[in-house]
């Protein structure tokens, strides 16, 4: 369980990213991240390998930008990406997706799309484990993935087989909101409670904020 | 004894096909009433007519000696009716188990700090109160199946609608779920195929087949 507020997780994922994402990058932006490793660290190798295959993709971006001979600014978007995909990670690293959701409603997101966020949530989860077990099945029934006639049938079938189930979900929640009383709000308990490290969080991104503003 | 339900002669037709025919049956005030029958004879359907999901093509279904010509209809019953779905991950509406639990009373209106309240009395009896803060997705098959029952106690409903309750559950958790069940004095309509698990609950025993159903 993460030892942060949802609601504080949300703001600074959303104020760092800004900040950092439209100024040049300074020593100061890396407080943040550092003091989040330092909290997270049991997390920290998970993490890091999540980032390592992201590199795959931001490096592309720091070639095309270094082969046109733009090798600062291409360092410096490199640097920046890093630092904000990092930051993230690690704030959300014990996120199970609800917490978000628990967040948008402390932050009195309207109630309809608070709904909307969770149910997004509960049929992608659904659907990945439908999507899980498919491949188990397809591994327990010697189907090996390859470019013939044969595979993208059965990558048609699968396909077809999650759209047919995620039409089966809908209805049957819909059926839920019937028999349960659901008038477009669900309701939850709001944790307000602010940590220690909640309020040095909030301080570290404050920070880099007013170096960036002033 | 009053009847709670009354079905009059339901027929059941999915895509052009005859599900059942003819089946007429009663449910008294508080009887615990099981419904067996083959794959694909329409246990499901014929509770999902009851709950007032989907409508019958021919008969008559009555709650409470008042006909229910339309879905609509039910609306007026539906915090008397309890269903509990086969698939019980269809059923939460909400992350956590007393979230979950407290949804049906919160939705109609009822104070946060008494529904609150209320969910943990239920959880009490239900004996998973120490799930209370769980997310529910978490939790293995069995407690999804008591927090389910519990969102649907919590309103006090008169019928309730179980569809294979003890559906891949464990022995401990199909015992459970049978003390719990055994314990409440509400009309009942209990679908399943599992015959050992039905007779510990009710001796009214019906065998539901294309032609209607049979008292066993």
């Amino acid at each position: 369980m993460s030892r942060f507020n949802a609601s504080v997780l949300l703001i600074c994922a959303f104020v760092y990213s800004i900040f950092i994402s439209f100024n040049q990058i300074e020593l100061l932006f890396f407080v943040p991240v550092v003091f989040l490793m330092l909290c997270e660290y049991k997390m920290l190798f998970k993490v890091l390998k999540k980032l390592l295959f992201l590199n795959f993709f931001i490096v592309m971006i720091f070639l095309v930008l270094a082969l046109q001979g733009n090798m600062e600014e291409a360092v410096n978007i490199y640097i920046r990406t890093n630092l904000i995909i990092l930051f993230n990670l690690l704030l959300f690293s014990h996120s199970n997706g609800f917490d978000i959701v628990r967040a948008l409603n402390e932050l009195r997101f309207p109630t309809q799309f608070v709904s909307s966020v969770y149910f997004t949530l509960k049929m992608i989860q659904t659907l990945n484990e439908e999507f899980i077990r498919i491949k188990h099945t397809l591994k327990a029934r010697g189907f090996r993935s390859g470019t013939s006639m044969f595979a993208y049938e059965t990558y048609g079938n699968l396909f077809g087989h999650i759209f047919v189930k995620s039409i089966r979900k809908s209805n049957a929640l819909k059926d839920s909101f019937e028999l349960r009383g659901f008038h477009g709000r669900i309701y939850l308990i709001n944790n307000n409670k602010l940590s220690i490290y909640d309020a040095i969080l909030l301080l570290v991104v404050n920070l880099v904020v007013l170096k960036v503003v002033v | 004894m009053s009847c709670s339900i009354n079905l009059k002669a339901v027929s059941y037709t999915n895509c052009s096909k005859e599900i059942f025919c003819d089946v007429t049956f009663n449910v008294g005030h508080e009887e615990k009433v099981a419904i067996i029958g083959a794959n694909g004879s329409g246990k499901s359907s014929l509770l999902k007519i009851i709950a007032g999901l989907i409508l019958p093509s021919q008969g008559g279904v009555f709650l409470f000696h008042n006909e229910m010509k339309s879905l609509k209809d039910f609306r007026t019953f539906r915090s008397d009716l309890g269903y509990l779905p086969q698939e019980v991950n269809d059923h939460f509406l909400c992350p956590t188990v007393i979230e979950d639990v407290m949804f049906a009373l919160r939705a109609k209106g009822e104070n946060k700090d008494d529904s609150y309240r209320k969910a943990c009395e239920i959880l009490e009896q239900l004996g998973i109160l120490h799930l209370e803060n769980r997310i529910i997705y978490e939790l293995s098959g069995g407690e999804q199946k008591i927090v389910a029952l519990a969102g649907i106690l919590i309103t006090k409903p008169k019928i309730l609608l179980l569809d294979e309750p003890t559906n891949a559950l464990d022995e401990d958790a199909e015992n459970r779920i049978i003390d719990i069940l055994n314990s409440i004095k509400k009309s009942m309509v209990i679908v399943s195929h599992h015959k050992a698990f039905i007779d510990k609950l009710t001796p009214t025993i019906y065998k539901l087949n294309a032609h209607g159903l049979n008292k066993i």
